[in-house]
């Protein structure tokens, strides 16, 4: 029996965090350059995408809460399907936290360290997460609970602080420019990122009162997609969807517009770090998701081994994974967001055999 | 043919030296199987000699005794006789035994009387309304009546009689109760603990007069033989803790134990980390305060310093004055103490941080200053600091050291001499010295010492972090180490709460100190079904008084 380690709470907070530091770090350029003024919207459809995607995982979870997916899914669709099929997500999940990894070299390359070795970063990023991660499920997530209040004011705070520098005139592009047609392509990008809560069916068993998780669902990935609206507005006043279009970082400019009186002249590096934080105990996650289904397929009793093992391949693939930013942005638009839809939807084909063999049974039962 | 020669003496030298360390070791065996065989013997005469000493004829007892107490200068054999003929002795300790009262209590009425039959010196001395003594007893075993000879006690042999008389008249010096060194207040009480646990037994009862308050004992040490208390207040602690702690303790097995930091380090969660997973405090009220919240309390013999379990970094963080004043100004001062708590572990390495990597975060002007001031300092700040940073902990560490007479002359020369003269030589900035400074003030705030030295240990490794990679070095260490601290537990308490994980109840006495009115339960390490504090109304009265107007 599994000890249900994790709170309704604690997710909560967790699944909050995960969602919003990616995004706001790292993907307001690439929804803004796909949709200008219709990003809010887009991430409004990619959040229901996300719920909807979720509640299936929940759903088929719900079926056997205190096995481990990666156990008794060879039992729905034979061995010889089952472990292909749990390799893709496994090197799926890889590939996010590579991407991760490679944007948070990338950013501090460019502004911060420049001139550092991206190996000596990204072993640095690679200590931090495998150490969280080795510790096990409680870890993260209590992790996200003691820094969600700070992580949250820092979010919260940067629209606020950059309000006198907004254009209001621009506001009205929300109502005249907006379409639907325009924010598919962020809705789908971002659909894939709010879907990444389905993870929860690999540590369903670790769960506590698992019968509020869709209520659950539903507030952080409401309270996620609020945050990042309230992000997007304000890029969009500011700096306006053309300008903010062709900036890496739309995000890293609006703080450096932050004056803190005559104290200190910019805030954006213990913002970044803050923020950095929290994605540390996202890829934490993941990355202990990877180890804990590697265990589990490989039949070892422990995961904590191989999370430094695994932590060191994504390192070195992070390294080969792109030489420069226009590189890396092709090979993001390139289908990662589709890959990743694949891997969260996985589990439904399991979950209509699932289904579908136990209808089969209760007819031949029935037919008995 | 030469090598030849030289080969074959190689040879027999090697075979001298085989022999030899043959022969040695033979030796050894021998003399180790003597010694063997001597223990044996030794053991076995003792074995016979410890059932002779339970016999009722005294001669052989009192040889057993002589014999085990061989070479101990401060006992003291007293051999008298009860009128008519009945012998006596009375084995103590000489200074650690109250031999006056001994006489006074015991041997005058003994010796005024006459005994015609030995029963009737044994119903007066062993029925317990005969001599004006109170805590009057007995033991069987000649084992049982050695160690009370050595914890003080006087043990009176009786020929004919195998029962030993045990005198409780254990007196030696002891420090009277001083105000607490360590943690002074200005409005609580000023008592601390001292060496003998009895007396810090009697500062705890003074406080909670209540049968509820248990205080098992138990004896640690093969040679010291000390006794070791656990406090708890039964109902009000969760017996899981307190079977834990038993549990922990029952592996201690040593030779000794002289202090309460053996017992801690043998019984603590994870003994490797730098943050201490057990407090300890010098201070009654604080351990009093404890126990009524539901923790236990391990006091150590000869150790002014009790132990409390759980606890967690917020504990630690708290001072027994922030009780005893106001609650608007205590719950100020505790964010002043979290503020420089921040400041004492992160403001060098911030300074590094920024003057080496992320210079456009000073204004133009303190950057001017700033850059001036470092112009002819030839080191990186991230020496400078590490420089100053040891000079500050070597002067610390001196005037602990130092005699007090000399202490302050010391502390004046190191920080204002030297400090001045090293700005002035252009060795370090100004602006290092005012950062030391200010780090080594605000490391004093922190209440608890093992928590502040936790702090101060930490601070090197951040430092270096920040010379490497500016801010984000400071957050891969500050991240490392909130895993750690997210990690730690002690006594099954997640060392971080009421934060990760987090819990409301008990958060109302970290983030603010609530007023007493208000602190109706107790934190949730305390037994779940016993958590009320008080009543919730207790200020009913103002609200009766409002009724009225």
């Amino acid at each position: 029996m599994t000890t249900k380690v994790v709170t309704q709470k604690q997710m909560y907070k967790y699944f909050t965090i995960h969602i919003i530091t990616t995004i706001i770090m790292f993907m307001i350029g690439i929804v803004l350059q796909q949709s200008g003024y219709s990003a809010p919207l887009g991430v409004l459809i990619g959040a229901c995408i996300g719920i909807v995607i979720t509640f299936f995982s929940i759903a088929f979870a719900k079926r056997r809460p205190d096995a481990f997916f990666v156990h008794y899914g060879a039992d729905i669709v034979t061995r010889w399907l089952h472990y292909p099929l749990m390799a893709f997500i496994i090197m799926t999940n890889f590939l996010l936290v590579a991407i991760n990894l490679w944007e948070i070299q990338d950013l501090l390359l460019q502004f911060y360290l420049t001139g550092t070795p991206s190996w000596i970063i990204l072993g640095l990023c690679g200590l931090c997460i495998s150490y969280m991660a080795r510790y096990g499920i409680k870890s993260m997530f209590r992790a996200a609970e003691g820094m969600f209040y700070l992580s949250m004011i820092t979010f919260i705070i940067i629209p606020y602080l950059v309000h006198s520098n907004m254009e209001w005139f621009l506001a009205r592009g929300f109502a005249t420019i907006a379409s639907v047609k325009e924010a598919w392509p962020t809705a789908y990008h971002l659909g894939s990122i709010f879907g990444e809560a389905s993870l929860i069916l690999y540590i369903y068993p670790y769960i506590s009162q698992a019968s509020y998780t869709r209520k659950t669902t539903i507030r952080f990935t409401m309270l996620a997609a609020l945050m990042v609206i309230c992000h997007l507005i304000p890029i969009l006043i500011v700096l306006g969807p053309d300008l903010a279009q062709n900036l890496n970082y739309p995000e890293l400019d609006i703080i450096r517009l932050i004056k803190s009186g005559s104290y200190l002249e910019t805030l954006d590096p213990i913002i970044i770090a803050l923020w950095l934080v929290s994605i540390f105990i996202k890829l934490s996650f993941i990355l202990f998701v990877i180890s804990h289904m590697l265990s589990r397929i490989l039949k070892l009793k422990y995961s904590k081994p191989l999370i430094y093992p695994i932590c060191a391949f994504i390192i070195v693939s992070t390294i080969c994974l792109a030489q420069s930013h226009t590189q890396f942005f092709s090979m993001h638009n390139g289908g990662v967001s589709t890959c990743v839809y694949i891997s969260q939807l996985i589990p439904l084909l399991y979950y209509v055999i699932d289904v579908m063999r136990n209808r089969r049974q209760q007819m031949e039962e029935e037919s008995l | 043919m030469k090598q030849e020669e030289k080969e074959k003496r190689e040879k027999l030298v090697q075979l001298e030296q085989q022999n030899e360390q043959m022969q040695q070791q033979s030796q050894l065996e021998q003399l180790t199987q003597r010694e063997q065989q001597d223990q044996q013997m030794k053991q076995d005469a003792m074995e016979q000699q410890e059932s002779i000493a339970s016999s009722p004829e005294l001669a052989p007892r009192l040889e057993w005794f002589k014999l085990r107490l061989e070479r101990v200068a401060e006992v003291v054999f007293h051999e008298f006789t009860v009128d008519y003929g009945h012998s006596c002795v009375l084995i103590y300790m000489s200074g650690m035994f109250d031999i006056k009262q001994a006489e006074r209590n015991l041997l005058e009425p003994l010796l005024g009387k006459v005994f015609y039959m030995k029963d009737e010196l044994t119903q007066y001395l062993f029925s317990r309304n005969q001599l004006p003594v109170t805590e009057l007893h007995w033991v069987d075993r000649a084992a049982d009546a050695l160690q009370a000879i050595l914890q003080g006690y006087g043990i009176l042999l009786f020929q004919g009689e195998p029962r030993m008389l045990v005198l409780p008249y254990a007196n030696y010096e002891t420090r009277s109760i001083v105000e607490a060194p360590n943690e002074t207040v200005l409005r609580g009480p000023r008592e601390a603990f001292i060496e003998d646990i009895g007396v810090n037994i009697s500062l705890l009862r003074r406080r909670i007069k209540s049968p509820l308050l248990k205080t098992e004992e138990y004896t640690f040490g093969r040679h010291t033989s000390t006794r070791v208390v656990l406090a708890y207040m039964e109902g009000i602690c969760k017996d899981s803790l307190i079977h834990e702690v038993r549990r922990r303790i029952s592996y201690l097995d040593i030779d000794g134990v002289l202090s309460s930091s053996q017992i801690e380090e043998t019984i603590t969660d994870r003994s490797s980390s730098p943050f201490t997973q057990i407090q300890y405090t010098e201070r009654p009220d604080v351990v009093s305060s404890s126990i009524l919240e539901g923790r236990v309390a391990i006091l150590v013999d000869n150790t002014p310093i009790a132990l409390l379990a759980p606890t967690t970094i917020f504990s630690k963080m708290q001072s027994s004055e922030d009780y005893y004043q106001n609650f608007v100004a205590a719950t100020a001062i505790r964010y002043i103490r979290y503020l420089f708590l921040f400041i004492s572990f992160l403001l060098p390495s911030f300074y590094i941080a920024i003057s080496t990597f992320h210079a456009e975060m000073i204004p133009f002007r303190l950057l001017v200053t700033v850059a001036s001031a470092r112009e002819v300092v030839p080191f990186p700040a991230l020496l400078e600091a590490f420089i100053m940073e040891i000079s500050f902990e070597a002067l610390r560490e001196a005037s602990v050291r130092i005699p007090k007479s000399i202490g302050q002359t010391v502390s004046i020369i190191g920080a204002l001499i030297i400090g001045t003269a090293a700005v002035q030589a252009g060795i370090v900035s100004a602006a290092m010295v005012i950062i030391v400074s200010v780090t080594g003030i605000a490391s004093f705030i922190i209440p608890s010492f093992d928590l502040g030295l936790s702090f101060r240990l930490m601070r090197f490794p951040l430092m270096l972090l920040a010379g490497t990679f500016g801010i984000f070095g400071i957050a891969c260490g500050m991240f490392l180490i909130y895993t750690h601290a997210l990690n730690l537990e002690s006594f099954g308490v997640p060392y971080l709460t009421p934060m990760a994980p987090s819990n409301r109840d008990s958060a109302k006495d970290v983030w603010m100190r609530a007023p007493w009115w208000r602190m109706n339960e107790r934190p949730s390490f305390a037994a779940p079904n016993n958590r009320n504090r008080q009543k919730k109304q207790a200020r009913g009265w103002k609200l009766e008084q409002e009724d009225l107007e």
